[in-house]
């Protein structure tokens, strides 16, 4: 059922309100598959709450998701994994106490089958299965470079390190969209520069990768199409250097008047 | 049900209701500040019984003099188990169980030094109000019902009075808010800790006098006390004050519905059915809301 | 080769330990003590199940002497008034603990923290008080007495010393599956829950399905224990079976170590023969467990099981210091 062009992600009127709080109002988004999509906006735009409607973890009010042009209304959070759709998070959230290798493994939850008689008795079907995993984690792993850590706890690597598990873990759900929740934050300038590789690399793998950020240099960089959300309401949409020079962004970022974005490159 | 019935479920179900709110309001305070849960909260309820009882019935002190002696001796005790256990476990930064294993430790402590200094004998404590009942129609009011109604529903206008409107109060209900937030405006939150944990032992302790009449005193009477004040507790919302002594007086009605209506016998097993479809229904209790984890 | 080559040695130490295990009841001729070292077993199967509802999955029970007691009715039930054998009536034991810790999961599902512990200890109050009041079945405050022993092949299992073979093997069974589980994707996942159950579901991974196994599996432990217990002590009333038991059970896992399947082992060992040894004692003997368990909360956040790393990192400062002091000495020879 390939239609060619359809989108990947297509997002119709959706709406989220919390309590009288508008989080978002008619929100209407369109990601083509294999391109990186940067959804950028001031604090309390409503980005995070976004992801968590696309997500499952919260329910719109209003509207429609489609992923490859079924709607996931209805599909409980965890039963979208398989559909192909995987996420990070703004905060850590990684699980502290587990080995990195571990951490990557429960990524792989839907992709294996749970042999409850193999597994008691010992016998090899749950071997083999496990050690597929364990080589599928090792592929995501390795993906960001963080292989020779595999070993390590979760909680005794550095802040930009757990944000490429995350990262890894979600790649290692087999995704064909991945969501990144702010993937730059705390991170240092080569962490940063690895990032962007990381995320060229899926691309040119034809992952399709949805991004919230607040570091414009590495969105201006990396996206190919960038979405403005303020206020829970979509300001602005298109190539970076259209909504670079958009004067609803730069007013939303900077106030009436002013027009510093204009010559950051 | 004739107005009667209801009437003869309330008078049984309200003082004991009550006793349950002190209980359940112990629990609540020290979760509130602390965010752990007392396991020795119904040996507080002993304690206070038996200090009590020895003052009063042993030395004939007058009952008032022995009860303002007794609950801020148990106090004391309520604020040694914070400054001992509780810090020593949040300076490992233990588990939330490990609290709850280290304090019923506690519990067995002070279970078994009243085992040892007041003997396994029940020992009658008489009530100081009288044991004559006043009948109206075919209810029978006793004395040291409407007593325990009084003095507890006194005590707990006078915590919502401390909480409201004394500057220890608002600190501690500011910790409850948000203990990081506090500490960064210069409360201190141990010290609100050590306070929440003295007036719960305290409350326990007028609790354990007051209940001492209708029960006998025995060192193991704190158990069953406890567990229920910590149910009333859980059921109102933990940390939430009114919900507390909401929880306290529901459970007493439960209690006493459950007894008159189908079996003494499976008074408590209906009692906690109810309960836990009540949290089935309401996860974080009767009166609280909840709060959905998003990220 | 080489795995094969490595596992010769680790395979004669494991025949060893069986070697040694299957003569304690020859080396222990004691009955009290063997009674004792019977009884642990049968608490380190409840406490396993507990592990892995507790220490793996993160689900804090303190109902589980109510799994416990409805194992032991169960199947002493069905072998007095059915008739049928003990491993009929412990496999449906086993299969009514599990139902019941299905049931208690449903609501369990959507509590946490203290909400959790309130439901658990209802739900063990709950069966407690239904033992006291059903007399027609359970005998009321009295209880089951004279429940039939197990056989095996006209063998019956009477002694101390055939109970401890009984027990054991089913001990040993038990800490095999439960590790096979807890090294598995199921493990994992259990483990996964504890740390962070919303980052779990956002995994894939569905979470109420997984929680309800974990009752589930500690209620099948319990359940089976229940079941030998019954026949253990041909005896089985509601006060064996309190809140006080389901702290106990607590108390194990934790001063073992919850996140342990072997942590089980260590803390009903070690629980039960300290309140044992504590016995001459006499009246300071529960003030003295009471500081116990104070002292281990606060000294051992991880149980006696997460002490391994802790004696490590002892053991290699001591060595160490024994290296340089070793090395000091060199050079000072060497200069002299």
């Amino acid at each position: 059922m390939d239609h060619g062009e359809q989108p990947i992600l297509e997002l119709r009127n959706i709406s989220k309100r919390f309590g009288g709080l508008k989080a978002l109002e008619e929100i209407n988004i369109s990601i083509e598959t294999g391109t990186v999509h940067g959804i950028i906006g001031p604090n309390g735009a409503g980005k995070s709450t976004l992801f968590n409607v696309i997500t499952g973890l919260l329910r719109p009010n209003s509207g429609e998701i489609l992923l490859k042009g079924n709607p996931l209304s209805h599909i409980p959070p965890h039963r979208r994994i398989p559909l192909g759709l995987a996420r990070t998070f703004q905060n850590i959230r990684l699980f502290k106490n587990m080995t990195v290798e571990d951490n990557v493994l429960v990524g792989q939850h839907v992709h294996t089958p749970t042999l409850i008689l193999s597994i008691i008795c010992g016998t090899r079907p749950a071997i083999e299965w496990e050690n597929k995993a364990k080589e599928s984690a090792n592929t995501c792993l390795r993906r960001v470079g963080l292989e020779s850590m595999k070993s390590q706890f979760a909680r005794n690597l550095s802040y930009g390190e757990q944000k490429l598990v995350e990262f890894a873990r979600a790649l290692a759900t087999e995704p064909e969209l991945i969501l990144l929740d702010e993937p730059a934050a705390g991170m240092n300038a080569e962490e940063k520069a690895g990032l962007l590789k990381i995320i060229s690399k899926l691309r040119d793998d034809r992952y399709t990768v949805v991004l919230i950020e607040h570091d414009m240099r590495l969105v201006m960089e990396i996206c190919d199409q960038i979405t403005v959300l303020n206020h829970g309401k979509k300001i602005a949409e298109g190539e970076p250097q259209i909504v670079r020079n958009h004067p609803d962004v730069i007013t939303a970022y900077l106030g009436k008047g002013s027009n510093a974005y204009a010559g950051t490159r | 049900m004739k107005g009667w019935d209801i009437l003869y479920y309330l008078v049984n179900g309200l003082p004991i209701g009550a006793i349950y709110a002190l209980v359940a309001l112990g629990y609540s305070l020290i979760y509130a500040s602390a965010g752990v849960l007392n396991w020795s909260q119904g040996d507080m309820v002993m304690l206070g019984a038996f200090i009590g009882y020895n003052l009063h019935c042993l030395l004939g002190l007058n009952f008032i003099l022995a009860l303002l002696i007794t609950t801020p001796a148990v106090a004391c005790i309520g604020m040694l188990v914070e400054r001992i256990v509780l810090r020593s476990l949040r300076k490992r930064s233990s588990p939330p169980v490990n609290v709850v294993i280290g304090t019923l430790g506690v519990a067995i402590i002070c279970r078994n030094l009243a085992l040892a200094i007041w003997g396994p004998d029940a020992q009658l404590f008489r009530s100081p109000v009288g044991s004559v009942p006043v009948e109206i129609g075919t209810l029978r009011l006793f004395p040291q019902d409407i007593f325990i109604l009084i003095l507890g529903i006194a005590l707990m206008i006078l915590l919502q009075y401390f909480l409201k409107y004394t500057r220890e109060g608002k600190a501690l209900r500011a910790v409850a808010q948000d203990r990081m937030a506090a500490s960064l405006m210069g409360i201190d939150v141990g010290k609100s800790d050590t306070l929440a944990f003295a007036a719960s032992a305290a409350m326990g302790a007028v609790a354990g006098i007051l209940i001492a009449p209708l029960f006998f005193v025995t060192f193991n009477m704190g158990a069953g006390i406890g567990l229920k004040g910590f149910v009333a507790a859980v059921v109102g919302g933990l940390g939430n004050i009114p919900g507390a002594i909401g929880g306290g007086f529901f459970l007493g009605l439960i209690e006493s519905f459950a007894s008159g209506k189908i079996s003494s016998g499976y008074r408590d097993a209906i009692a906690f059915t109810v309960l836990i479809l009540i949290l089935w229904l309401k996860p974080a209790g009767l009166f609280s809301k909840i709060t959905k984890e998003t990220v | 080769m080489e795995r094969y080559k490595s596992s010769i040695p680790t395979c004669l130490y494991k025949l060893g330990f069986i070697a040694v295990i299957l003569c304690v009841p020859y080396i222990i001729r004691n009955l009290y003590y063997l009674h004792l070292i019977n009884l642990i077993g049968i608490y380190c199967l409840v406490v396993i199940g507990l592990n892995i509802l507790t220490g793996y999955t993160g689900q804090i029970s303190m109902g589980q002497a109510g799994f416990f007691a409805v194992g032991a009715y169960t199947s002493a039930l069905l072998m007095m008034k059915l008739g049928l054998s003990f491993w009929v009536a412990t496999l449906i034991a086993a299969v009514v603990a599990a139902v019941l810790g299905i049931i208690i999961a449903i609501p369990a599902l959507r509590l946490t923290g203290p909400y959790l512990v309130m439901a658990t200890v209802g739900f063990g109050e709950i069966i407690r008080l239904i033992l006291v009041n059903w007399v027609p079945v359970t005998r009321g405050a009295a209880g089951l007495t004279a429940i039939p022993a197990p056989s095996l092949f006209g063998f019956r299992i009477i002694s101390e010393k055939s109970f401890f073979y009984l027990i054991y093997i089913v001990v040993a069974l038990g800490i095999l599956i439960a590790v096979r589980i807890s090294n598995s994707k199921i493990g994992r996942t259990f483990i996964a829950i504890r740390e962070d159950e919303l980052a779990a579901k956002s995994m894939g991974v569905p979470t109420n399905t997984y929680k309800v196994s974990a009752f589930a599996i500690s209620a099948i432990y319990a359940g089976i224990a229940g079941s030998m217990f019954g026949c253990f002590s041909g005896v089985a009333s509601p006060d064996a079976f309190t809140f006080n038991d389901s702290v106990g059970f607590l108390c194990m896992s934790i001063i073992g170590g919850s996140r342990s399947i072997y942590g089980a082992f260590i803390g009903s060992v070690t629980l039960t023969f300290v309140s044992e040894l504590l016995r001459f004692m006499q009246l300071y003997r529960l003030i003295i467990y009471g500081a116990i368990l104070l002292l281990t909360a606060i000294l051992m956040p991880q149980g006696l099981s997460g002490m391994g790393p802790v004696f490590r990192k002892f053991s290699h400062r001591w060595k160490g210091k024994r290296r340089l002091h070793g090395n000091i000495q060199h050079s000072q020879r060497k200069e002299r």
